[in-house]
C-alpha cells in the first residue's frame, strides 16, 4: 500500500494533467492540481524546516567540526523567519487603509432595515453557471420577487454587475438598484459600507448634522454604536508643530471646520483624518507656480544668480535660460481650456436604452423615443478670457483659483474647463522645483558657488520643510486599520533591508565565482587533445575573437555584406552569427527533440506504472 | 471610360441614366469633331435638331460626371449577409462570424472605397452592440469566395450573442450594419480541436512506445548502445568506498513538478542501491523540502531492496534552501570540507551547475552529470567525467534496471524519432520548394506544417 498510493496518484496526476490539456471540460482541473501541489510543497515546507532545525542543532550539541557555522544558520534562519512572519517594520498596504476615512466594525447582519434595498426583478442565471462577481455576492441576494441588496452600492459593484449578463433588462434593473442603493443626499459620497471587511466607513471629518443623519438611518445597538464610533473616530483632534508657515499661509476656506493654525503654539491641527487630495493640496497650493518667462525675464534672473558668486560660463548661462524657458505657455492652456470646452453628448442610460428597446418590440410607432440628454454647447474662451490668462501669466501674484474666479466672470466657464485648469496646474512645477532642477542642470555642467546654489534652492528647501509638516500631520492624524496588510518584503521592512543588503551581495558574490570558474573549465576544455577537441577549440577562439573590437578590426577588409559576396562569411561577426544559427541552433534542436522525446517516455512510464524507481522498485 | 466606371458604385444613380450613351458618342471630343464638321458644311434642319439633343445630353453626361468627381466618396454599402455559429471544437468561448464582402469592396478598386470591417457584438437583437475583435481586411482567398470569416472569443458559454457587421472607408465612414438574423450559442465540445495535431502525434509517439514495451515483454531483442556515463556509477561509488568518502547526489534545484527532477530520483534509486550493497556514505543536499521527502522514500526503498535496510541513515538526505545560489554555496562548501570521491548531479541545474562541477573538479571526485538544460551541458561536459546529455538522463532510469519492459520503451522513442526526421525532410522541401517556385500555395502548406501541426 505504501507504494501503491504514490503510484495511484503520480499517474492519476500525469491522467488529468494530459485531460487538461485537450478536454475542455477539464481544463481547469489541471489549475486545481497546481494548487494541489503548492499546498502539498507547503506542508512540505515545513518538514524541511524541522529536518534543517534537526541538522544544525545536532550539530551545535554535538560540537562537530563548524558547528559555528550552523549556529549562524540557525540563528539567520530564525531571525529571517520571524522578521518575515511578523512582517517586521513592513508598512501597512496603501490599498487596505482607506486614507481620510474612518471605519466602525459593522456586519451585515447588523445593518438596520433601512439599508435594505429592494427593486422588483429576479438575478438572471448565467448558461455558463457562473456565480455572480465576488464583490456583490454577500450583499446581493433574491427575495420575494425582488432583487435584494444590503448596504450602498459603489460605482464598481455596479459595474461588476452590469456586465455580468449582455441585456438590457438586467442592465436597467442594475441601474435601478445602484440608484436605490444610494446613502441620503446629505451623506453622499461621505458614508460606504464595505461587506467584504464588515465595516461601516466615514470620509473625513463628522459635522452634527452628518451624525444626525446617520442616526436617523437605524436605531439598533450595533448600528448607533457604529456610528458613535465613527464620531469620535471622525472627530479626533491630531496638531503637529509648523517651523515655518509659507509666506501668505491661509487655511482654505472649505478646510476651515477641520483645519487649523494654532499662531500662538505654531500648531497645525486637523480633526478627523486627512485625504491624500487633502494632503496634496494644502502641501503645494502655496508656493508659486512657474509662469512663461519672457527673454528679459530670464537675462534679469540669470543676472541676479550671478549677483550671488561668480559669472556662469557661456554654456552654463545657455542651460539656464533653457531650463527657464521650458514652461507651460499660454496657447497650451488655452488649447486645453478649449478642449475641455467641446460638449461631450450624455450617453442614454440602460433604463433609457432598455425602454426604446421595448418601443420598439411592441411595433408601436408613437412609442416615443428617449432622446439623449442634449450637450451643452461648446464654450470657447472669448477675448476676456484670454485676457484674463495674460494677466495671469504677467502679473504672477494671482493663484489658479483667482484665475479660475477671474474667467468665469469674464465669460462663460463650464466644470469640465475648470477640472482642465486644475489638472493643468497640477502637472505644472513650482518655482523652487524649476530653480532646483536647474541648479542641478547647472552644476552636471560646472561650478557654482554656495550663495548661488542657495539662492537656486532656498524656496525649494522651503518647499520641502512644509510638505514634511504637512505629512506629518497626514500620518499622525491616519489610524492603521490592517497593520499587518503590507508585504513582508516591502521596502523599509526589516525583511526587505536584510534581503537588500545582507542576501543579495552574499548572492552576486557566489554568482560571481562562476567568472573564474568558467576561465578554468575553459582552460581544461579546450585542449587540443583530438580532433574534435581541436574543433572545439577553433570555434571557441572564433567566437572569442568576434566579441572583441580586435576580431572586427582583423577582418574589417572583408566585404562586409554576405548576400553580395560569398567572402563576407569570413568577417569575424558574420562567423559569428553563422555558427550561432546554423550551428548552435541546429545541435541545439537536436537535443531539444530528443529530451521532448525522453519526457513524454518517462511521463508514460510513470502513468502506466512501468517505472517505479522513484518509490523504489528495482 | 474606366475612371468613370470606378465611380458608378459610389452613385448608383448614375449608372442606369448614362450607361446607354456609350463612350465615343460622349465624349466631348468628339462632339468638338463633330461641331466643326457642321460649321464647315450645313446640315438640315432634323440633323441640327438631333445634334443640339445630342449636344444637351453630352453636357448633361459631362456635368454629371464632374458632379461625380467632385462629390466626396459616399458611405460604403453593407456587407449582404452575416451569420454566426459555435466555432467547432473549443470550450464554447468562441463563435465564427461569417459575412459576405461589401459590394463596394473590390480588390482591383483605387482608391478602395472599404479599408475594413469592423464586427459588434450584443446579447440581444435589438440590444446594444459594441465592438469586438480587430478591425478586419480581407486576404486574397476572402475575395475570391466572396466572405470573410473571424473568430470572435470570449464569448460566454451558452448565452445567445448577436452579431453586426459594418464596412468602414478609410475616413472612418461607416455603413448601415448587416446584423445576424439568429443568435449564436457556443457549445463546449469534448474535445479541444487546436490541440487535434499535438494528439495526433502524441498518440503515434505513446502509442509505438506502449508498443515496444509489450513487444519486449513477449521477447522481442533490443538492443541498447552502451551510455559510457551510466556505466561508471558503480565504478564511481566503488571508488568512494575504496577510498573511503562519501557519495554526493544533486537532483538539481527544482522541485518535483519539474520533469528532470523526477528523472534525477529514479536515478537516484539506482546509485542508492549501489551505494547500499558497496556500503558507501551517500549524501544528498536538497533544494526543495518536497525533493528530499520523496529522495527519503526513494533511497530507504533502496536500502530495503539491497537488502541492507540497517545501513539508511535518514538524515544523509536533507533540506537545505530553495535559494539557488544558498544552495550552491552550502554545496560546494560541503564539497571541500569533506572532499567527496563521486559526485552525481542529475536534474535541472541553472549558473550553479559549474560551480558544483568546478569545485568536486578540484577535490578530485568522479563526477557524472545528467541535465536536460541545453545552455547547462556545455559546462558539465567541461567539467565532468561523464554526462548524460538529454534524452540518455531520461533514458537513464531504464538503463540502469536493465528491465525489459522500460528498454522497450527507450526503442519506442526510435519511432517518435523516425517521425520527426520525415517531418523535417517534408518541412525542408516544402520551405525550399516555397521559395523557389514562390508558390503561395507551397508556401500555406509549410505555414500550416509550422503553425497548425507543429504548434
Amino acid at each position: 500500500m505504501k507504494r501503491i498510493v504514490p503510484l495511484l496518484i503520480a499517474a492519476m496526476a500525469g491522467y488529468v494533467l494530459v485531460a487538461s490539456r485537450f478536454i475542455p471540460l477539464a481544463e481547469k482541473w489541471g489549475e486545481v492540481e497546481a494548487i494541489w501541489f503548492d499546498v502539498l510543497a507547503a506542508i512540505a515546507f515545513v518538514l524541511g524546516g524541522g529536518s534543517l532545525l534537526k541538522l544544525h542543532l545536532r550539530k551545535i550539541s554535538d560540537r562537530t567540526t563548524g558547528w559555528g557555522y550552523s549556529a549562524i544558520t540557525l540563528a539567520a534562519f530564525l531571525g529571517t523567519l520571524y522578521v518575515g512572519v511578523a512582517k517586521t517594520g513592513a508598512r501597512p498596504s496603501q490599498e487596505q487603509e482607506f486614507y481620510g476615512q474612518s471605519f466602525a466594525p459593522l456586519t451585515m447582519d447588523d445593518l438596520p432595515p433601512s439599508l435594505t434595498y429592494r427593486v422588483p426583478g429576479s438575478i438572471p442565471m448565467r448558461a455558463d453557471g457562473e456565480p455572480l462577481p465576488l464583490g456583490v455576492q454577500r450583499q446581493l441576494s433574491q427575495g420575494s420577487g425582488d432583487i435584494v441588496f444590503r448596504g450602498w452600492m459603489s460605482t464598481k459593484q455596479e459595474a461588476d454587475l452590469s456586465d455580468y449578463k449582455d441585456e438590457l433588462a438586467w442592465r436597467c434593473t442594475v441601474e435601478k438598484l445602484f440608484d436605490t442603493a444610494q446613502p441620503p443626499a446629505a451623506l453622499k459620497g461621505k458614508v460606504s459600507y464595505l461587506a467584504d471587511y464588515s465595516r461601516l466607513g466615514f470620509r473625513g471629518y463628522m459635522t452634527d448634522a452628518d451624525h444626525e443623519a446617520l442616526l436617523k438611518l437605524g436605531s439598533n445597538g450595533p448600528f448607533v454604536a457604529a456610528v458613535e464610533a465613527l464620531w469620535t473616530a471622525s472627530r479626533l483632534e491630531t496638531e503637529v508643530p509648523v517651523e515655518k508657515l509659507p509666506a501668505g499661509f491661509s487655511i482654505p476656506a472649505a478646510s476651515r471646520t477641520y483645519l487649523s493654525y494654532d499662531e500662538a503654539t505654531h500648531k497645525l491641527g486637523i480633526r478627523g483624518p486627512m485625504s491624500t487630495a487633502l494632503r496634496d493640496e494644502l502641501a503645494r497650493d502655496h508656493f508659486p507656480l512657474v509662469r512663461p518667462m519672457t527673454a528679459e525675464q530670464r537675462a534679469a534672473f540669470v543676472n541676479n544668480l550671478e549677483s550671488h558668486g561668480g559669472k556662469l560660463s557661456e554654456l552654463q548661462a545657455q542651460t539656464l535660460d533653457a531650463a527657464l524657458a521650458k514652461a507651460w505657455s499660454i496657447d497650451g492652456l488655452q488649447f486645453a481650456l478649449n478642449e475641455a470646452g467641446h460638449a461631450v453628448p450624455a450617453e442614454k442610460s440602460a433604463c433609457e436604452l432598455y425602454q426604446e428597446q421595448q418601443s420598439r418590440k411592441s411595433g408601436s410607432a408613437t412609442a416615443p423615443k428617449t432622446a439623449a440628454p442634449k450637450p451643452e454647447p461648446d464654450v470657447k474662451l472669448n477675448d476676456r478670457q484670454r485676457a484674463a490668462i495674460g494677466e495671469f501669466v504677467r502679473e504672477r501674484t494671482e493663484t489658479v483659483d483667482d484665475l479660475a474666479a477671474r474667467l468665469k466672470a469674464a465669460g462663460p466657464f463650464t466644470a469640465n474647463q475648470k477640472s482642465a485648469l486644475q489638472e493643468f496646474f497640477g502637472k505644472v512645477p513650482t518655482v523652487g522645483e524649476q530653480k532646483l532642477n536647474a541648479c542641478i542642470d547647472l552644476l552636471r555642467i560646472g561650478p557654482l558657488t554656495r550663495e548661488q546654489r542657495d539662492f537656486l534652492r532656498n524656496d525649494y528647501r522651503e518647499q520641502s520643510q512644509w510638505r514634511r509638516t504637512v505629512g506629518d500631520l497626514f500620518v499622525k492624524a491616519h489610524k492603521v486599520k490592517y497593520p499587518w496588510s503590507g508585504q513582508y518584503n516591502s521596502p523599509g521592512s526589516w525583511f526587505g533591508w536584510a534581503y537588500e543588503y545582507v542576501f543579495k551581495p552574499c548572492t552576486a558574490t557566489i554568482f560571481s565565482l562562476l567568472a573564474f570558474y568558467v576561465a578554468s573549465a575553459a582552460f581544461r576544455a579546450f585542449r587540443a587533445k583530438n580532433v574534435e577537441a581541436l574543433l572545439l577549440l577553433g570555434t571557441a577562439f572564433i567566437i572569442l575573437l568576434s566579441q572583441t573590437f580586435a576580431g572586427y578590426w582583423l577582418t574589417s577588409w572583408l566585404p562586409s555584406d554576405p548576400q553580395q559576396n560569398l567572402l563576407a562569411w569570413l568577417r569575424m561577426e558574420n562567423l559569428k552569427i553563422l555558427i550561432m544559427r546554423v550551428f548552435t541552433t541546429a545541435g541545439t534542436r537536436a537535443i531539444m527533440i530528443g529530451i521532448a522525446l525522453g519526457i513524454a517516455s518517462t511521463s508514460i512510464k510513470i502513468m502506466l506504472g512501468q517505472d517505479r524507481s522513484y518509490v523504489g522498485r528495482d | 471610360m474606366t475612371a468613370s466606371n470606378d465611380q458608378m458604385p459610389q452613385s448608383p444613380s448614375l449608372r442606369p441614366k448614362f450607361g446607354w450613351l456609350g463612350s465615343s458618342a460622349a465624349s466631348p471630343q468628339a462632339l468638338t469633331v463633330w461641331g466643326r464638321t457642321e460649321a464647315v458644311r450645313p446640315q438640315p434642319p432634323i440633323v441640327r435638331t438631333a445634334t443640339i439633343i445630342l449636344l444637351g445630353f453630352a453636357m448633361l453626361f459631362a456635368i454629371g460626371n464632374r458632379a461625380a468627381a467632385d462629390t466626396p466618396p459616399s458611405t460604403p454599402r453593407p456587407p449582404a449577409e452575416v451569420t454566426a455559429s459555435d466555432h467547432p471544437w473549443d470550450d464554447g468561448t468562441k463563435i465564427d462570424v461569417t459575412f459576405s464582402l461589401s459590394p463596394d469592396d473590390r480588390p482591383d478598386a483605387a482608391p478602395k472605397l472599404v479599408s475594413f470591417y469592423s464586427v459588434e457584438r450584443s446579447g440581444e437583437r435589438d440590444g446594444t452592440f459594441e465592438p469586438v475583435g480587430v478591425p478586419l481586411t480581407p486576404d486574397k482567398t476572402a475575395y475570391i469566395n466572396g466572405t470573410l470569416t473571424t473568430t470572435i472569443e470570449k464569448c460566454l458559454r451558452g448565452e445567445p450573442y448577436f452579431f453586426r457587421v459594418r464596412a468602414v472607408s478609410a475616413d472612418g465612414r461607416k455603413s448601415a450594419p448587416a446584423v445576424t438574423r439568429e443568435p449564436a450559442v457556443g457549445v463546449r465540445q469534448w474535445f479541444d480541436g487546436d490541440h487535434l495535431w499535438l494528439a495526433l502525434v502524441l498518440a503515434v509517439i505513446c502509442g509505438s512506445i506502449v508498443l515496444c514495451i509489450e513487444l519486449a515483454r513477449r521477447g522481442w531483442p533490443i538492443k541498447i548502445r552502451r551510455i559510457a556515463g551510466l556505466d561508471a556509477v558503480e565504478e564511481a561509488v566503488g571508488r568512494a568506498t575504496e577510498m573511503g568518502r562519501s557519495c554526493f547526489f544533486i537532483a538539481g534545484v527544482q522541485d518535483l513538478n519539474e520533469m528532470q527532477t523526477v528523472a534525477g530520483i529514479n536515478v537516484l534509486s539506482h546509485v542508492a542501491k549501489v551505494a547500499a550493497e558497496y556500503d558507501a556514505r551517500l549524501e544528498m543536499p536538497t533544494a526543495r523540502s518536497l525533493v528530499m521527502t520523496t529522495a527519503r522514500e526513494t533511497v530507504q526503498a533502496s536500502y530495503l531492496a539491497a537488502g541492507r535496510p540497517d545501513s539508511y541513515v535518514e538524515d544523509n538526505i536533507y533540506y537545505v534552501t530553495d535559494e539557488q545560489f544558498g544552495f550552491a554555496a552550502y554545496a560546494t562548501g560541503k564539497m571541500v570540507r569533506e572532499k567527496p570521491a563521486a559526485c552525481f548531479y542529475m536534474g535541472c541545474f541553472f549558473a550553479e551547475s559549474l560551480l558544483f562541477a568546478e569545485t568536486a573538479n578540484t577535490v578530485g571526485a568522479i563526477q557524472i552529470a545528467g541535465t536536460a538544460e541545453p545552455a547547462q551541458l556545455p559546462f558539465f561536459v567541461a567539467a565532468c567525467d561523464f554526462t548524460l546529455i538529454g534524452e540518455e538522463f531520461y533514458a537513464a532510469s531504464a538503463y540502469l534496471s536493465g528491465d525489459p519492459d522500460q528498454l522497450g520503451s527507450l526503442k519506442g522513442q526510435d519511432f517518435g524519432k523516425v517521425l520527426v526526421a520525415c517531418l523535417l525532410i517534408v518541412g525542408s522541401l516544402l520551405a525550399t520548394a516555397a521559395v523557389v517556385t514562390n508558390s503561395s500555395q507551397l508556401a500555406e502548406a509549410t505555414a500550416y506544417l509550422r503553425d497548425a501541426i507543429l504548434k
